[in-house]
């Protein structure tokens, strides 16, 4: 398992390398450059610009000079927000969306397997339908619908909870000051985890409702065993495994991929620097983000991997 | 007796809390600030927060008007290339270091230092070697201005140039503390390094969520700014925006979404503020390719477009029709009248149909040709608005949607045909628009050349007279909108929404409202 684990560690290196360089020269292809938005600058004006930002180098002589900041662990400076670095950018962006991502994702896990376990028991009865009926609801609506509707209620009508940002606001954080800081995440928490409760309780449901009808379970079944017994230990451990290989992906799409819900409650975190700087041309600030995102999905891979050998004995990690 | 005692102990203490409550505003801005270097910003999302930081010699007063700043008086010399500021007395950055003129001299040169990159350092080109030292050509220090005592500041102009006011007060305009940006370099701007001379000082700064504004004690008219705290919150999504501003989040919020206007219009009336900006939404024709290059073909869609109609139906709520490209909430110039606006819709389709046939266009031989437009929802709208009121003229105009981006690209290459394009000008003043017009400026993209025009341009940018220069860029409009170089449609209004316990609050088209004019009486 260990050797394993290497293995997938020495591979990674390699891959990030192939991901920075197609994302670097990818992003040179789109149209336009970091300035060409403020109309009416003078070509000189614009020369100078460049000449600052390295821009008015050849790009594989950009490429190089970037790779060499990467490799001693520098992102470069951010072209749109001039005041602070890229990696000062992730340093204050990451922990925002780890913290509501990981948050959604945790609490996402334990209804929606909870949801698909109690529709895959009563499969085809009324509690079935029902749950899946709300699962689906769930999927069908988007979070840029979701997010502002939930402002709207708790925030403008009820005035329960803050609309935007990260501070404490609304009656909820007055009336209880002990649990402000944590008012502000209640929404944006939900908005992001109704989604995944969806996906996780539709698939918990399918793969659960196959594991349940499998010879081992009649046979634990037959034994005499005890059905939350069959249940919990037999037929669950094989039923998560779809949920495990979804969650790996999901945890590094959520948390550095939150742009609706990140945008709508102007939260400080990583999603938006990704879209702003893709909207500006912000070169530097879009790979560093690109390498951030890249090296959280490997190692969810790898975490997921190494998980299916525990979860799944047929499995063997080192092969 | 007890009773009066009574009533006037509790007079006295309600006066005291009330004078200790900080007085805090929260305003929407539209995005996280660039940068707050002045020198460095490109402008909108950080302009907001500079304007309470930052003085300028010249500032702007409670009704947006360009007004002295730091400076307490100036000269200027009768051919209108010398200007003297007298700074005022006692003048101090907001950690107690005197201001001089030699800060605004280090300031200027910094501008124009080729490595500072300023955008807007061409702003200020026409200070003498300002345009020679941006390209590298020559020493910062031979750049026209100087400081003849710590008191005075004299700038030299190469020609005459009476925006040069207005240029004063806004980004390149404002002084930057020498002493604190050689210590910290790109650093100065952060919280605790930062040192302004303005009505505040920058106080916190949370990325994506608000910079916060604090009264500078030391600034000279500190004595009547009555707000205490600032906070600026970058708000990018409309609804949000909004939401925040009904809940009370927001005192003042910078735009709403364009499908809530009938809303707020019932609900909010008191709050919803529109009014006339400095921006104007046109298309261009490519004057240099056919079919453009016919001015009849130019003059008959021109002529077609109703203006008020589309301003109507299209709910452009407070946007006025446009027939030039100076908007008329440029005071100092009186705006151009087009011909063609007078008439009545029937006779312009006429004569629109005459013009072209006249031009060999017909049912057998359409006009061609892609409008092409970036994508936004508004000018989707728009462009299919406009095809419609061409089709009884038997035009073929093909739809097509681009990034902004590629809009800005295809305007510089001259790659298009029709394309919508908008202007929004830094400066309450003819010339902003009208320069980028003559044949050599690099802003023209149309391929428009016209000797008559770039004539009565370079009279007007080379008088020191105010009445002969306004008299001048006037011709020059003419010369450009009776070519149909270009196709106006409407002139911009800014969407504001402002609740009614903040006080003093004046529209502008400058959308200047700075923190220090305005009074916060919140209901309790």
């Amino acid at each position: 398992m260990l050797s394993f684990a290497l293995k997938r560690l020495a591979i990674a290196a390699p891959t990030l390398f192939i991901i920075v360089s197609l994302s670097f020269f990818l992003m040179h292809t789109a149209p336009g450059g970091p300035f060409d938005a403020e109309a009416n600058l003078e070509p000189q004006i614009i020369a100078n610009l460049k000449a600052a930002y390295d821009l008015d180098k050849p790009l594989f002589q950009q490429y190089l000079i970037y790779l060499g900041k990467v490799a001693q662990g520098e992102f470069g400076p951010s072209i749109r927000y001039q005041d602070r670095s890229v990696t000062q950018l992730i340093a204050t962006g990451l922990p925002v969306s780890l913290r509501i991502g990981l948050s959604a994702i945790f609490i996402a896990a334990m209804i929606g397997i909870s949801l698909g376990i109690t529709a895959a028991l009563n499969q085809n009865k009324t509690t079935d339908y029902v749950v899946m009926g709300v699962a689906m609801t769930g999927i069908a609506v988007p979070s840029f619908v979701l997010a502002p509707l939930m402002t709207l209620i708790f925030g403008v009508i009820l005035k329960l909870l803050p609309i935007a940002t990260l501070e404490p606001g609304g009656s909820l954080a007055r009336t209880f000051p002990a649990i402000a800081p944590l008012t502000p995440y209640i929404l944006p928490i939900i908005a992001l985890a109704i989604p995944q409760v969806a996906i996780i309780s539709r698939l918990t449901r399918g793969a659960m409702i196959e594991v349940l009808r499998q010879n081992y379970i009649r046979t634990a079944r037959a034994k005499g065993l005890a059905e939350r017994r069959v249940v919990w230990r037999h037929a669950l451990q094989a039923g998560l495994l779809p949920v495990v290989s979804y969650l790996g992906p999901a945890i590094a799409g959520i948390v550095t991929g939150a742009v609706v819900v990140e945008t709508i409650f102007q939260l400080p975190g990583m999603g938006r620097f990704f879209v702003q700087g893709a909207i500006n041309r912000d070169y530097p600030l879009v790979l560093g983000i690109v390498i951030i995102f890249a090296t959280a999905v490997i190692a969810m891979n790898l975490i997921v991997d190494l998980l299916y050998g525990v979860l799944d004995p047929k499995v063997k990690a080192g092969d | 007796m007890f009773l009066r005692i009574l009533i006037t102990a509790i007079w006295i203490i309600g006066a005291v809390a009330s004078a200790n409550a900080k007085v805090v505003f929260n305003r929407g801005s539209s995005a996280e600030p660039d940068t707050l270097d002045p020198h460095k910003s490109s402008g909108n999302t950080a302009s907001i927060v500079l304007a309470d930081l930052m003085l300028g010699l010249m500032s702007s007063d409670a009704k947006g008007d360009v007004v002295l700043g730091a400076a307490e008086s100036y000269t200027v010399s009768p051919d209108g290339l010398v200007y003297t500021f007298k700074l005022r007395p006692g003048l101090k950055w907001s950690d107690g270091t005197p201001l001089t003129a030699d800060d605004y001299v280090y300031s200027f040169r910094r501008v124009q230092d080729p490595t500072t990159a300023s955008r807007y350092a061409q702003w200020m080109w026409a200070i003498k070697n300002a345009e020679a030292i941006n390209r590298g050509q020559m020493p910062l220090e031979s750049l026209g201005v100087r400081a003849i005592d710590a008191r005075t500041f004299e700038m030299t102009m190469t020609v005459p140039n009476p925006v040069i006011l207005e240029t004063l007060t806004s980004l390149t305009g404002y002084p930057v503390p020498r002493h604190v940006v050689e210590k910290f370099g790109q650093e100065w701007t952060a919280p605790g390094n930062m040192v302004s001379n303005g009505a505040y000082v920058l106080k916190e700064r949370v990325p994506q969520t608000r910079v916060t504004l604090e009264k500078n004690p030391l600034f000279y008219d500190a004595a009547n700014v009555q707000i205490d705290e600032v906070n600026f919150f970058p708000t990018e999504n409309l609804g949000t925006a909004l939401n925040r501003f009904r809940a009370g989040e927001l005192d003042v919020a910078l735009n709403f979404p364009a499908e809530q206007l009938e809303w707020l219009k019932t609900n909010m009336p008191k709050e919803l503020h529109i009014a006339p900006n400095l921006g104007v939404y046109y298309f261009l024709f490519n004057n240099a390719k056919p079919p453009f290059n016919d001015l009849r073909a130019r003059k008959a869609l021109s002529m077609a477009v109703d203006r008020e109609g589309m301003v109507d139906k299209l709910a452009l709520n407070g946007a006025g029709p446009a027939y030039s490209l100076v908007p008329p909430v440029v005071t100092t110039y009186s705006v151009y009248k087009a011909k063609i606006a007078s008439l009545p819709m029937t006779e312009r389709m006429a004569e629109a149909k005459r013009l072209l046939a006249e031009a060999g266009f017909g049912p057998d031989n359409p006009l061609k040709f892609t409008l092409r437009y970036d994508t936004l929802e508004e000018n989707r709208k728009m462009a299919i608005f406009i095809a419609a009121m061409w089709r009884p003229l038997g035009v073929a105009v093909e739809l097509a949607n681009s990034e902004f981006r590629d809009i800005q690209r295809r305007a510089r290459t001259g790659d298009y045909e029709f394309m919508r394009f908008a202007y929004f000008s830094p400066f309450a003043d003819a010339s902003a628009y009208l320069n980028l017009y003559r044949s050599k400026d690099a802003s023209n993209y149309t391929g428009f050349s016209n000797t008559d025009y770039d004539r009565f341009m370079s009279a007007a940018n080379s008088t020191g007279d105010l009445a002969q220069r306004a008299a001048f860029m006037r011709q020059a409009e003419e010369v450009l909108m009776e070519n149909y170089t270009i196709m106006p449609v409407y002139h911009y209004a800014g969407r504001r929404l402002v609740h009614q316990y903040v006080k003093g609050w004046v529209d502008n088209p400058r959308n200047q409202n700075l923190s220090r004019y305005l009074t916060i009486e919140r209901p309790q």
